[in-house]
């Protein structure tokens, strides 16, 4: 892990060497009737071959707008891709046509969806859907299409598939529906999965079996993961890295291990101080006190500091740049140092 | 499904008995002398008012007598015998010949707002707030407004008289050429309805997030659009052409009337001007059969189209 890459360097002219994801200082915003959003401001974070990536934040922090404009599908109006860049094997998609960046979906980089109902069309059998890309991008046969696609269904585990290819999404159960998402996703064989919250509409019992999944699958398949979640308790075991966002920005960048011991972000802190522990009886639950910030009108100075305990004057003048606590760590706080010390609470 | 379909095959008889009861009893109850109606102004002699009376059951009177009379034109009516109408014809020769001019005539119309509603639907909702979109909003919108006894007079004077691209009426036999204007003017009103369904169910559709894991798949947005939306886009617009047929096969009275087609329409627009009892009831009879089966096959066709809706 190198520290260039999780600085934010969109002044330099030289791109760090090897990386096979890197988002750089994206800018996206939402220009929208009531006035302009400011969704991502100079988001940056990297993946490498094979590791996991976990993207953390709140509903709103701007984590699945990075993924979808990774992918390039997100919907412009009313989101434009103000400037940065995401380099993928070292160039960089944004500059390239539609047409290239089509190419790259899907067999290069894939995403699945949170609501697999949804995200799934309801008038075609899942058979169908998942042997599309198959018929559609590599040019199999109907037969080579569908023997393949009951390899894919049996792969993340559909018990009976080739019974089930020609059900429809409302005929399975929520977990099942997100296997035939992650089957239908790693049809193309991907280098990059982006999982865009795989496991938040599920039973918990149920995201369990699929974050196993993932993880075998990603080990297996040899895939790099981004996994996009609000919920810390499904990132323990499964990443290798954390990448905190709020408000349009990473505020806080780590190994799994590190970050969950000492926090260098008061977010983060908040965040796992908001969980509950099973072994502490009749302990209040701690929240984060106020709301995620209106993105129309970010607070000057972090954008963090209205909520935070450890605000100062500093806070709101400044926005605070990335300070690096070794290891790679970064934390975009003016204070990352007293707040990673604070540990001890 | 085939549950599904005998149950409504069922229930069609219910609806079926009910609606011709409430039709004869309609057309029959208000009528005066309906002797002295058939003959119109001349005075008719007792044996003439005995023949007719025994004829047509006229005897048996009240509430006893009309559901004689009702019961009798249904044992016909399952016989395959509509009975004659008042001008001695046989209403099953008057529908013979008129049924498969309305038929053609409602093809047309269905051909053109299939063609050019759904089309242009479907473009005015991926270009929306385009030219095209404006100028589609502006043109049904204008549509919509004029009634067809406006519309089809104007079209009929513009476009067969002032300038004879199409003939101007259609009279007996009449070929498709000439059916082809009535055509569009009955089917514009349904175009326009088809389009704007159309383009609000594709606006939707577009919205979907299924289209979003569409492109996430990589496909190519003509395969998106043409494939994942229109599928699901299509299931509204095919249940209001469904009803919309139903519609158009039961005759357009105005239409056939202006153009002078001999269709149902204009059968059933003289039964009820002449008060023409036996045909009026005969036609509607009939009409109600077309437009339960009508819609029978929307519901049927409603569960091929979407699979979430399954009748058990």
């Amino acid at each position: 892990m190198t520290e260039s890459a999780v600085r934010p360097t969109p002044a330099s002219p030289t791109p760090p060497e090897g990386h096979l994801l890197e988002v750089r200082d994206l800018h996206v915003e939402f220009r929208t009737r009531e006035g302009v959003a400011r969704v991502i401001n100079g988001v940056t974070y990297h993946l490498d071959a094979g590791e996991t990536l976990a993207v953390l934040g709140e509903s709103g922090s701007g984590k699945s707008v990075t993924a979808q404009a990774i992918m390039g599908i997100l919907d412009t109006p009313p989101a434009y891709v103000r400037s940065g860049e995401i380099r993928y094997r070292g160039r960089d998609l944004l500059t390239r046509s539609e047409e290239e960046r089509r190419q790259v979906r899907g067999t290069e980089i894939a995403m699945i969806f949170q609501d697999a109902l949804s995200a799934l069309n309801p008038v075609f059998p899942v058979g169908w859907q998942i042997g599309e890309s198959l018929r559609q991008r590599a040019g199999l046969s109907r037969a080579d299409a569908r023997r393949r696609t009951v390899e894919l269904m049996d792969l993340v585990r559909i018990p009976a598939a080739a019974t089930r290819l020609g059900d429809y999404p409302h005929q399975f159960s929520g977990g099942m529906r997100q296997r035939v998402m992650i089957a239908m996703a790693l049809a193309l064989d991907p280098k990059v999965l982006i999982a865009d919250e795989p496991t938040t509409a599920l039973d918990v019992t149920v995201q369990a079996q699929i974050m196993d999944l993932l993880a075998d699958l990603r080990r297996d398949l040899g895939m790099a993961l981004i996994l996009i979640t609000h919920d810390l308790g499904v990132v323990a075991g499964v990443a290798d890295r954390i990448a905190v966002m709020y408000a349009g920005r990473i505020v806080e960048h780590a190994d799994v291990r590190s970050l969950y011991r000492a926090p260098a972000h008061p977010y983060t802190k908040g965040l796992l101080e908001s969980i509950p522990r099973l072994d502490v009886r009749g302990q209040a639950l701690s929240t984060i006190p106020g709301l995620p910030p209106n993105l129309m009108r970010i607070p000057p100075g972090c954008p963090f500091h209205p909520r935070c305990l450890y605000a100062q004057q500093v806070c709101v003048d400044e926005v605070p740049h990335d300070l690096v606590l070794g290891d790679g760590r970064t934390s975009a706080c003016h204070f990352a140092q007293e707040v990673h010390d604070d540990r001890a609470r | 499904m085939f549950r599904f379909i005998l149950r409504r095959l069922l229930q069609m008889v219910l609806a079926f008995f009910g609606t011709t009861l409430i039709v004869y009893a309609l057309m029959f109850a208000g009528q005066g002398d309906p002797i002295q109606a058939l003959a119109g102004e001349r005075p008719v002699t007792a044996a003439q008012r005995a023949y007719l009376t025994e004829k047509y059951h006229l005897d048996a009177t009240g509430v006893g007598g009309f559901f004689y009379r009702y019961l009798n034109y249904l044992g016909g009516l399952l016989r395959g015998d509509l009975g004659q109408s008042l001008t001695g014809r046989q209403i099953g020769d008057i529908l013979a010949a008129a049924w498969p001019v309305t038929v053609k005539l409602a093809l047309i119309a269905l051909a053109v707002t299939v063609l050019f509603g759904v089309t242009a639907g479907v473009l005015a909702a991926i270009r929306r707030s385009g030219v095209f979109d404006h100028a589609t909003l502006v043109l049904t919108l204008l549509v919509l407004g004029i009634p067809t006894i406006v519309l089809a007079p104007l079209a009929q004077y513009f476009l067969g008289v002032r300038w004879p691209i199409f003939p101007p009426t259609a009279g007996a036999q009449p070929s498709f050429r000439a059916l082809l204007l009535p055509g569009i003017v009955l089917g514009s009103l349904s175009l326009a309805t088809a389009l704007r369904l159309t383009r609000t169910s594709v606006t939707e559709n577009l919205r979907a997030d299924y289209v979003r894991t569409a492109r996430s798949k990589g496909l190519v947005r003509r395969r998106i659009v043409g494939v994942h939306v229109l599928r699901n886009s299509l299931i509204p617009v095919v249940t209001f052409l469904g009803v919309e047929l139903g519609n158009l096969m039961s005759g357009a009275i105005i239409t056939e009337g202006v153009f002078n087609i001999p269709g149902v329409g204009f059968n059933l627009f003289r039964g009820i001007r002449t008060e023409d009892g036996p045909l009026v009831v005969g036609i509607v009879s009939v009409l109600v059969v077309v437009y339960l089966l009508s819609n029978l096959v929307v519901d049927v066709l409603y569960a091929v189209l979407d699979p979430r809706i399954r009748y058990e």
